[in-house]
C-alpha cells in the first residue's frame, strides 16, 4: 500500500491499493464520468435507485452523477491553503472512528429533487491530514447495506491498520463533505 | 490510541510520491466539460440502442468499420467526435443522433 499526495501541502493523500496503478482519488473520478461504468453499475442497482430515490430512468442516474462527480471534483481543485479540510469532512457516524466527504449540493439549472449519492471516504490524522480510502455512489441509508459501500467500510479498516502497523495510529476517522456547509 | 509524533508521521508520509497530474485530468474535465456532456449523452443513445437491437460493441464495429478499441472510447463518452463518425453512427444504427425529432 502507497499514499500519494494530492496537495501541495501534504494535507491530502491518497491510497494505492496492493495490484493497483491508479490511486483511489484517480480512479473513482474516472469512474464517475465514465458512462459505460457508470450504466453498468446503475444497471446493477436499480432497485435501490427507485426505492431510494425515486428514480427509474437509467439516463438520469448516470447525468446525476456525472454533473456531481464534476462539482466535487472542482471542489477538490480549488481547495486552497487556507482552506479548513475539517469543514468538508464529517464523521462518518455519531459512534464511527472515520469522516466521509459528500456533496450534498443540487445541481444549478436541474430540477434534479434528490441529494448527491456520491462519497468519499477517508482517514482524518491528528495532523489534520486526511487520506483518502476510496469512493462510492451509496444509495441506500447505511454503507453496510451493500457489497460496494461494505468493501469501503473495510478498505478504511485496512488502511487504518496498516497505519498503526507504520506507528501512525493518531487518526480522527472518516471525512464527508458536505457542499450544503459551504 | 496515539502512538507516534507528527515528526514521524511526517517522514513516513512525506516519503512517499507527489502526484498532482490528477488537477491535470480535472481541469481538462472542468474545461471540456460543456462538448464532454453531448459525447456523454451520445455514448448513453448508442449504448441504448445496442440493447434495443442486441448488436454487440465488436459488431458496431465491425460495420463502422473501425476498430473495437475505437468502439469502446467513444462509449466511455470522452470522445470529441467528428459529424462523419456521427453520421456513420445514425446509419449503422438506423436511428438519429445530431437531430433528434421534437414531439409535439
Amino acid at each position: 500500500m502507497k499514499f500519494e499526495r494530492l496537495t501541495d501541502d501534504a494535507r491530502l493523500w491518497a491510497v494505492v491499493y496492493d495490484g493497483e496503478e491508479q490511486n483511489v482519488f484517480d480512479k473513482v473520478f474516472d469512474s464517475w464520468t465514465d458512462v459505460v461504468w457508470l450504466r453498468t453499475f446503475f444497471k446493477n442497482n436499480m432497485e435501490d435507485l427507485a426505492s431510494y430515490f425515486h428514480i427509474t430512468d437509467l439516463d438520469v442516474a448516470i447525468f446525476d452523477t456525472v454533473d456531481d462527480a464534476c462539482t466535487l471534483e472542482c471542489l477538490m481543485l480549488d481547495i486552497t491553503p487556507e482552506a479548513n479540510l475539517d469543514l468538508l469532512f464529517r464523521p462518518l457516524s455519531n459512534h464511527s472512528p472515520y469522516n466521509e466527504l459528500l456533496s450534498k449540493e443540487k445541481a444549478k439549472g436541474t430540477f434534479r429533487k434528490h441529494s448527491s449519492w456520491l462519497r468519499l471516504y477517508a482517514i482524518r490524522l491528528q495532523s489534520g491530514r486526511y487520506i483518502i480510502t476510496g469512493g462510492a455512489i451509496k444509495l441506500t441509508a447505511t454503507m453496510e447495506e451493500r457489497e460496494h459501500t461494505l468493501n469501503e467500510l473495510k478498505n478504511l479498516n485496512l488502511v487504518r491498520n496498516y497505519l498503526i502497523s507504520l506507528g501512525i495510529a493518531d487518526y480522527d476517522g472518516f471525512a464527508s463533505y458536505e457542499s450544503d456547509q459551504q | 490510541m496515539k502512538v507516534t509524533n507528527n515528526d514521524q508521521e511526517l517522514r513516513i508520509l512525506e516519503s512517499q510520491e507527489v502526484r498532482t497530474d490528477w488537477k491535470e485530468r480535472a481541469e481538462w474535465r472542468r474545461n471540456n466539460k460543456y462538448w464532454l456532456d453531448h459525447s456523454r449523452r451520445i455514448a448513453l443513445t448508442v449504448l441504448n440502442r445496442l440493447d434495443e437491437t442486441g448488436m454487440s460493441q465488436r459488431q458496431l464495429a465491425e460495420r463502422m468499420g473501425c476498430s473495437a478499441q475505437n468502439v469502446s472510447k467513444l462509449l466511455k463518452g470522452q470522445e470529441n467526435l467528428t459529424l462523419e463518425t456521427i453520421a456513420k453512427l445514425e446509419l449503422v444504427l438506423g436511428i438519429p443522433i445530431l437531430f433528434t425529432p421534437v414531439s409535439n
